[in-house]
């Protein structure tokens, strides 16, 4: 970068930059010297391993080999050092922010995109996963509406306001049927839109597409990278650039910090470097996304031109869906009825309203330790929010005292 | 004439049969016939997205036909036109 755009560089700027890119690197080797003494001895072989790096990068002249040696380092310290983050440390960080080409470098080769198989054992397995998740789908709202009904009933009876409005209302038979026909549209909206949705997008996603989206995507990043024509043009780009993809990081990590509890080998490097990848990745999808959509909404046209008729031809897929539920439904009721055609008759009169409600015993406790599981995960669900929620403050804190340390370094105190 | 109404009205009876079965099903969930009542709900959603489906095509087919009959109109009128400029 600097060895790149020093020939554009008016000369006083260039002896200043230089002078200050000098103090950056020499400070931090010196800190990172210093605070070896401390490591394990495999962080520290490592660490001395890697100054190579630095000399390279001095002799090719590639100042994102130096970049890469301060990322190596920043990340072995951050892991090993329990104490504050030192003022060497807030300069390996300022360095890491102003120059990011080489950990998006090595972010974009080191990731790579996730692979859509189009053979016949990858739509097996995807039409497995489509299955399964419409099962539990079906499982989910089953126990939601039960649940809500519930709810509903105790909060109507519960409050003397509420049953007197709200109460009255669902006591009667248009009350409960608006209700009934709420939670209904609800269901039918996603299944038709998010569910068939999907199906429809994986059928009809092919591997060129998924692989040039995301490839635009990071292609578009990569090309902020350098744009601007002059040399604080592009530094303004490149901060703006990282402190997006720094926001996405942090809004990441403390999710890996919970996945980090269930697995242990997760924790050390594996654990930046993992989160880094996937923060940038997914910044870059959201921040394109958003683009393409903002400059589709931007874009101006003729007020004069009539809008056109939408006239597609109605998509089959929630159809074909239901249908294909409701056929693996009846197979599976004959395969736990053991082909006795007369229980099923019954049950099929009693979903019509004819004859008697039967409650099956094995069923209902089915039923039950699924509604106690779902209860069970809606506890948890609460604390690892809080946990999030922790994680989450405590890596704005380390945020916040970073930029602050980093004015007080630049602007003196 | 009745043909036009036939497929509107089987598409609103399925609508109406599948609210009729959603509301069985809730019955049936309250009293935890588990069986009968998913199979009640399914019968409901295939019901309802058979009327659905139902209603769009008669819907589109309608509007196709409309702009058809506009096209072959305006197609009649140039070719007039164009029969008396010869002339």
């Amino acid at each position: 970068m600097i060895f790149g755009v020093r020939e554009r560089l008016p000369s006083k700027y260039r002896i200043a930059y230089l002078t200050l890119y000098v103090l950056l690197i020499a400070y931090p080797i010196y800190r990172v010297s210093v605070g070896v003494s401390y490591l394990s001895q495999l962080y520290g072989a490592l660490v001395a391993a890697s100054s190579f790096l630095i000399i390279l990068g001095i002799v090719y002249t590639r100042s994102e080999l130096i970049v890469l040696y301060y990322v190596f380092v920043s990340i072995v310290f951050k892991i090993c050092m329990v104490k504050e983050p030192s003022i060497g440390e807030f300069i390996i960080y300022s360095l890491v922010i102003l120059h990011g080409d080489m950990i998006s470098k090595i972010l974009v080769y080191g990731i790579g995109y996730r692979r859509i198989r189009t053979s016949v054992k990858g739509l097996l397995l995807f039409i497995t996963v489509v299955l399964s998740l419409l099962a539990l789908y079906m499982v989910i709202t089953y126990l939601a509406t039960g649940l809500f009904i519930n709810l509903s009933s105790n909060v109507v009876e519960a409050n003397v306001l509420t049953e007197l409005t709200f109460g009255k209302v669902l006591a009667t038979r248009f009350g409960s049927l608006l209700l009934l026909l709420l939670v209904v549209i609800c269901v039918l909206y996603i299944l038709s839109h998010y569910v068939s949705g999907i199906v429809n997008d994986v059928l009809s996603l092919n591997r060129a597409y998924a692989r040039d989206y995301i490839r635009s995507s990071i292609g578009f990043l990569w090309k902020l990278l350098y744009k601007g024509g002059s040399w604080h043009q592009k530094l303004f780009f490149r901060v703006t650039l990282l402190f997006i993809l720094f926001f996405t990081w942090i809004l990441i990590l403390p999710l890996y910090f919970i996945l980090a509890e269930f697995l242990p080998a997760l924790f050390g490097p594996h654990l930046f470097i993992l989160s880094l990848a996937t923060s940038l990745l997914i910044s870059a999808l959201v921040y394109t996304s958003l683009r393409r959509l903002l400059s589709k909404l931007l874009r101006q046209k003729a007020s004069l031109e009539l809008p056109k008729l939408r006239l597609d031809k109605p998509s089959d897929a929630p159809l074909i869906l239901s249908i294909v539920m409701l056929t693996a439904y009846l197979v599976s009721l004959i395969l736990y009825y053991k082909y006795d055609y007369g229980i099923l008759y019954n049950t099929l009169m009693r979903s019509f309203g004819l004859g008697q409600p039967y409650s099956d015993q094995y069923l209902s406790s089915i039923v039950g330790v699924f509604e106690k599981a779902y209860i069970n995960i809606s506890d948890y669900f609460v604390d690892y929010c809080e946990k999030y929620i922790g994680y989450l403050v405590s890596e704005f804190e380390w945020l916040t005292r970073l930029i602050k340390s980093l004015i007080k370094l630049l602007w003196g105190r | 004439m009745v043909k036009d109404y036939i497929t509107p009205a089987v598409g609103i009876v399925l609508v109406g049969f599948s609210l009729y079965m959603f509301y069985s099903g809730i019955g049936l969930m309250v009293v935890r016939d588990v069986a009968s009542s998913l199979l009640a709900i399914l019968i409901g959603f295939v019901t309802l997205s058979g009327g659905i489906t139902l209603l769009r095509t008669w819907a589109i087919a309608r509007v196709y036909e409309g702009g058809a009959r506009v096209v072959e109109e305006g197609e009649g009128e140039e070719g007039s036109r164009e029969g008396k400029e010869s002339s």
